[in-house]
């Protein structure tokens, strides 16, 4: 169902200023975070700056954001505003003046992923800190604001969040589960047109911000959703779909190494987290804690193992398993990219569970820091004393385990669905079962660290 | 060239066929019910252990307690003294109205029934440092109630998705 088609739903979506107001919402809150971090109380759990990023944002990002609107986030964002205005000379729609800012393309050799894997695991092996002392928090925001500018003043279009940003790598490989996308309606259209100002803008917005072709889109990975094709579409050519959950994930296109490492990146450091910080050991959180220790060297070589190593080679070995009952003639590297792609949902409940757990019973941290931002010792709503709830403790297991075992089933249907595109049913399903196997270990190994 | 259809198999020998599908259902049926029956029975059936008098000593620093987890079994008096190491620390449990909290020096103690089964997190309600919202503890009273029956779960929703996969109209390769 294309929602484009209501004429309400098209003209807020054609108008730039509910978008603009949103996102500059969203900055000025991303400076008072970082505000906060550098000027307010050290204590985490009474700073604005991590209590607004680490538990309301986080909680809107996991549990609504990405699951049902993909890349809905990146839309709003305000990490890249600065420099896109800077970027365009605008703030609203084109004015017809160029300037000498962003015009080089991102480097071929950094044409993927790679760099936003390798920049979410330098955030996830700090995060322990980052999550708790307000001013590392500002200093990351902070490093996000700065790499997004100087990225805008260099290179051509959102280099930034589609090359570099570690939280829009993640949202990109989640966002083919999302019920919503954004498609070409009829091809031949866009072969008839020679403009191609969906790629190159016009008068009435500007060329993709994300350097995709929009008639070329097949998945949701690097669509930011922002809209802007939509607007200089001259031919009101592009939909806005409401589709099935994970529909881009049994397809063959585009299936890659590194996309594939993000899925078992995201999946093992949901359940690194969970173990870690949900956990009742302190002496793995200490560890992750002391940063530049003996400890934590050797916490982050684990950690760095098992996301890089292990999980990937367990998954490898089920593949194998898989290939030699099926006996396929596929080669193994190419099922085991195919089959990453199961992973993916099985990786998204594992964060939304892992989130349940600490969002619900922090959420009262939220209404106190309304009161008091900056941990100054004010009370301007009367709710500077609320703390965290013990009131879900009873609900929160057994709602993780009714979203663990559906991930575990949708995992399981889409690899099944991957092994389908390439081989007959019979060759698929003894593919898969092994898969299976691994896919409902890796559900019990979360059930017990969540539960 | 070949064509995918989906359409049921049509072996020659349908009885022997139609036998070894009401086997094979029968299997899958056995084996969900017992699983069903398992996940629905209550935890303190399996229970055997009496219920007792318990005191246990909860050592809270460094952002952790000590013992980290804590078990004991359905219907004990559990007494928990509360000794706080290096700042002020308190606990306050998941599912059960308790919450005290202790100074360096000044233990405090609470005692309740552990009348709940499963496992529940102990968490400080004391801000006491950065890793404060993390400092969590664990109260296992009988089992770990949540995840046994999660685990049966998991097995039953996999057998119906087997039973759905196995008896599917399965898709035949046409030349």
């Amino acid at each position: 169902m294309n929602l484009l088609q209501h004429r309400l739903v098209r003209m807020l979506f054609l108008d730039r200023r509910p978008q603009l107001a949103l996102m500059v919402i969203m900055l000025i809150g991303f400076l008072l975070a970082i505000f906060a971090g550098f000027f307010g109380t050290p204590v985490g759990s009474h700073n604005f700056g991590i209590v607004f990023v680490w538990i309301a944002w986080w909680a809107i990002l996991m549990l609504i954001a990405v699951p049902f609107f993909g890349r809905g986030w990146c839309s709003i964002c305000p990490i890249p505003l600065p420099g896109e205005w800077v970027q365009r000379g605008a703030m609203l729609a084109p004015t017809g003046k160029t300037t000498r800012f962003g015009k080089l393309r991102w480097p071929k050799v950094f044409r993927n992923i790679w760099l936003q894997n390798a920049s979410f695991l330098l955030v996830a092996l700090f995060s322990t800190v980052i999550l708790t002392i307000p001013k590392v928090t500002a200093i990351v925001l902070s490093a996000f604001l700065m790499i997004a500018f100087a990225a805008s003043l260099i290179f051509e279009r959102r280099s930034f969040c589609r090359y570099l940003c570690p939280v829009g790598g993640f949202i990109g490989i989640y966002s083919q589960t999302a019920p919503l996308e954004i498609r070409v309606i009829d091809n031949a259209i866009c072969v008839d047109h020679t403009e191609k100002t969906c790629y190159t803008g016009s008068e009435n917005g500007y060329g993709c911000p994300w350097n995709v072709f929009p008639p070329g889109l097949v998945k949701n990975n690097y669509c930011g959703t922002c809209l802007e094709c939509v607007r200089t579409c001259p031919h009101d050519n592009i939909a806005l779909n409401i589709r099935a959950f994970g529909a881009d994930l049994s397809k063959p296109h585009g299936q890659k190494l590194d996309e594939a490492y993000k899925a078992f990146i995201m999946a093992d450091a949901a359940a690194v987290y969970s173990l870690v910080l949900l956990g009742p050991w302190s002496l793995l959180k200490n560890a992750a804690f002391n940063v530049g220790s003996f400890e934590w060297a050797i916490y982050a070589a684990g950690f760095l193992v098992s996301i890089l190593i292990a999980l990937p080679a367990f998954f490898l070995l089920s593949v194998w398993i898989g290939k030699r009952f099926s006996g396929s003639i596929q080669p193994l590297s190419k099922l085991f990219i195919a089959q990453s792609y199961a992973i993916v949902p099985l990786g998204l409940i594992a964060w939304i569970t892992f989130s349940v757990s600490f969002v619900f019973t922090n959420a009262g941290y939220i209404i106190s820091v309304l009161s008091d931002p900056f941990g100054w010792g004010w009370n301007l709503f009367g709710t500077s004393n609320m703390n965290f709830s013990t009131k879900f403790g009873l609900i929160i297991p057994w709602l993780q385990i009714g979203l663990l075992i559906l991930g575990c089933l949708w995992s399981i249907r889409t690899s099944r669905r991957i092994a389908a595109e390439r081989m007959d049913e019979s060759q698929a399903g003894k593919l898969n079962a092994p898969i299976a196997v691994f896919i409902a270990l890796f559900t019990t190994v979360m059930m017990g660290l969540l539960v | 060239m070949s064509t995918l259809l989906t359409q049921n198999t049509g072996h020659p020998t349908f009885l022997k066929l139609l036998k070894m599908r009401k086997y094979r259902l029968t299997r899958w049926f056995t084996s969900l019910a017992a699983l069903i029956v398992i996940a629905i029975l209550p935890a303190n059936v399996l229970s055997l252990s009496r219920a007792q008098q318990r005191e246990v000593t909860l050592r809270a620093g460094d952002f952790g307690y000590t013992p980290a987890v804590i078990h004991v079994n359905p219907g004990d008096i559990l007494t928990i003294e509360l000794v706080a190491a290096d700042a002020a620390h308190g606990i306050a449990i998941d599912g059960y109205d308790v919450k005290i909290m202790a100074f360096p020096g000044q233990p405090t103690s609470v005692t309740f029934v552990a009348d709940k089964i499963g496992a529940f997190r102990i968490r400080c309600t004391v801000t006491c440092g950065a890793l404060h919202p993390f400092m969590i503890g664990k109260l296992i009273v009988g089992r770990n109630d949540q995840f046994i029956k999660g685990i049966l779960l998991l097995g039953i929703a996999l057998t119906i998705m087997g039973i759905r996969s196995s008896h599917a109209p399965k898709a035949r390769v046409l030349t």
